[in-house]
């Protein structure tokens, strides 16, 4: 009877404990439920960290928004002067890790292709191979060319651009010469006229004075009158004449002397362009071998024609996976570069009153912070999911959501979850 | 006597609790959930949105040089219209034939699953069918994707464009911008006790109440109007006998949207 009476009591425990339990299936859950994020992320135990690095990011974006002070010019000369010496450096260091990185592939490539052409039995090859000068890579071989192509081209076109500028200023300043020249010149006369003018008019002063007190005279007749006043004339034409002939005469002279300044510049400059092309010439030959050489060193050791395909598939798997390495530290060392010559630029804009936000050490301190931020936080929301699913196909609801605006029906999991959270740490 | 009574109620509670959830109502079964970030991976997504970042670019720069011929605010507001407009033609132009696509291919794929509504994935932690392999299939093979004619049915689950709320009420858009006003003032002030500080702990204390100021505020300015639009929500859904309500983001087919019902009850 006892038995009977404690099967019944557990019968009923277990009725009345799944009776307590949620209905996932009743009309206004219908198997949904759902979890406020924001709810269960503030009761995380980990919160307390996340509010710490929010804090820390807002720290560094309100020191960000200091107004800044304005500088002094010396300070503005010697920040600016930094910055550009920090880029220079930058630069320097990139070229020197591109060359390094050029060696060390240079280096393994050598090594691999030897050890490949020995595995194939071919060890004269392979040593001749290892004892040639160091090559590159063929990727690397043809990216140096490239550039070596690049840097001729940008050479001759510096070189050619020098010449033109130089050239340009040489004509410039012989035309001004000339026409200082000719204007001289051109003064003179106009004085040596100016004399022979006044020179005639004083020498003719007295026959003149003679004759107009002549005609002056009342009891001149006509006939008398006339003769004088042509003689007059006469005198004034003899001296226009005189200075007309000068004036012509200086004027064809001053023609004469304008072609020969014109040709004498010619001269010059075609003297001038003689030479500088002689110059540019020979700069660009020099410039010319010199890549040549370099060049040359780079086609490195030969490998030999007649190589069985499975060593040729093997070296051209050397080189291929080189050439991704290569590229894939290149970016590297570019990314980095430019991202040093950004925050130096927001640096310098920064300098230069801009508004650019955290820079600098700060911004690289903030990058970190606003990265701890995210993986904490998405591992925070990593748990809830978890606990949310776990609690989620016990009860045996069909869909669980997240952060619904609102809610009439379905099932709130949130307190669930964050007991879940608080009681296993996940 | 005591054990019949007994036995009755467990035998009733264990009855109940057995034929309960078949017997009370269907479990929401028609739920599917797709991965939208896997659609806009698709080569021809990312291609067209590299295409407009372009364009983008080049109308900004155009932009900026026709604000500096601009007089006024009036001018400068116009400009920034006629770009906007000229950027969502060219949006419409590119992205429009790829988003119809992939629209055919979900009202198809939920017609075959006899789905009610598809959300995206990232609000769903447990349940629901993943239809995101289906319709990335039908979106990429080369077939053309005739369309559904009949209309997905009614989803409990209910959606809300939440920017049409935030951008139309001018309530919602006043306590906005008087919080934005005022995070900015705050700012320079917190800014300036900021350079005052030397050591990292007083730092971390002054953008405590820094965040402290912004959240009182918030709660004073845009809390109330939070809650009533949250309220409005939750009494339209019930009338509607809709069980949730997400945000319009979130539904990439079908769901229940009562944006203007919400509209509407603001309003009033």
């Amino acid at each position: 009877m006892a038995s009977i009476t404690r099967l019944l009591a557990g019968v009923l425990l277990f009725g009345v404990v799944a009776c307590s339990h949620v209905d996932v299936s009743s009309p206004n859950i219908r198997g949904i439920a759902f979890v406020n994020t924001n709810k269960a992320t503030k009761a995380h135990p980990l919160y307390s960290q996340l509010q710490d690095l929010d804090a820390a990011i807002a720290a560094i974006d309100l020191s960000a928004a200091v107004p800044m002070v304005p500088k002094s010019p010396e300070e503005m000369k010697a920040d600016i002067a930094s910055i550009k010496a920090q880029l220079a450096q930058a630069e320097t260091q990139s070229s020197q890790a591109i060359g390094a990185l050029q060696s060390r592939l240079a280096k393994e490539e050598r090594t691999e292709v030897a050890a490949a052409l020995r595995s194939a039995g071919l060890n004269a090859a392979a040593q001749a191979y290892e004892s040639a000068p160091l090559i590159s890579s063929a990727a690397q071989a043809q990216a140096i060319e490239k550039s070596a192509a690049n840097n001729l081209q940008s050479y001759q076109k510096s070189v050619v651009e020098q010449g033109q500028a130089t050239m340009g200023a040489l004509e410039k300043r012989l035309h001004e010469q000339a026409q200082g020249r000719f204007e001289t010149r051109a003064a003179q006369y106009a004085r040596e006229e100016s004399d022979l003018s006044l020179r005639l008019s004083q020498q003719d002063a007295d026959q003149r004075l003679a004759l107009q007190t002549k005609l002056n005279n009342l009891a001149l007749d006509d006939a008398q009158r006339k003769a004088i006043t042509a003689q007059l004339k006469a005198i004034d034409e003899n001296e226009k004449a005189q200075v007309s002939a000068m004036r012509a005469r200086h004027q064809r002279e001053l023609q004469a002397y304008q072609n020969s300044l014109q040709a004498g510049i010619m001269k010059q400059i075609r003297a001038h362009a003689s030479a500088l092309q002689a110059q540019t010439q020979t700069q660009l030959q020099a410039r010319q071998q010199q890549v040549s050489k370099q060049l040359a060193a780079l086609s490195g050791p030969r490998l030999p024609s007649n190589l069985p395909a499975a060593t040729k598939a093997q070296l051209e798997q050397i080189a291929s996976n080189l050439q991704q390495r290569y590229q894939a530290d290149l970016t590297k060392i570019s990314d980095q570069f430019n991202q040093t010559r950004s925050d130096l630029e927001a640096q310098y804009e920064a300098l230069n009153g801009v508004d650019v936000g955290a820079v600098g050490a700060a911004k690289q301190q903030r990058d970190k912070l606003a990265q701890e931020r995210g993986d904490l936080y998405k591992k925070i929301q990593a748990q809830i999911a978890t606990a949310a699913r776990r609690i989620a196909k016990r009860d045996g609801f069909s869909v669980v959501l997240l952060d619904p605006i609102a809610h009439p029906g379905g099932y709130d999991l949130t307190g669930d979850v964050i007991s879940s959270l608080k009681s296993t740490g996940t | 006597m005591k054990h019949r009574i007994l036995a009755f109620v467990a035998i009733l509670c264990a009855v109940g609790v057995f034929i309960a959830p078949s017997a009370i109502a269907d479990d929401l079964t028609d739920v599917g959930t797709i991965a939208q970030s896997a659609i806009a991976s698709l080569p021809a997504f990312v291609s067209a949105n590299k295409q407009l970042g372009a364009i983008a670019s080049q109308m900004q720069q155009q932009e900026a040089a026709q604000m500096k011929g601009a007089k006024n605010d009036a001018q400068r507001q116009q400009i920034q219209l006629e770009f906007s407009q000229r950027f969502n033609d060219k949006q419409n132009e590119i992205l429009g034939p790829l988003l119809q696509r992939v629209q055919l291919a979900l009202a198809a794929v939920s017609a075959k699953r006899k789905l009610s509504v598809v959300v995206d994935r990232h609000i769903v932690v447990y349940g629901g069918q993943d239809i995101t392999t289906d319709v990335l299939n039908l979106v990429t093979g080369t077939q053309a994707i005739p369309p559904v004619t009949a209309t997905p049915p009614p989803s409990p689950i209910g959606y809300v464009d939440q920017s049409v709320l935030d951008n139309g009420l001018p309530k919602v858009k006043a306590a906005n911008d008087a919080f934005a006003k005022f995070a900015q003032q705050q700012r320079a002030i917190f800014a300036a006790k900021m350079q005052k500080a030397t050591t990292s702990a007083e730092k971390q204390q002054i953008s405590v109440e820094f965040n402290n100021v912004l959240r009182k505020e918030q709660d004073t300015l845009l809390k109330p109007l939070v809650s009533k639009v949250r309220a409005i929500t939750a009494t339209i859904a019930e009338k509607k006998h809709l069980l949730v309500v997400v945000d319009k983001g979130d539904i990439v087919f079908g769901g229940t949207d009562i944006t203007q019902d919400v509209r509407n009850g603001l309003n009033h």
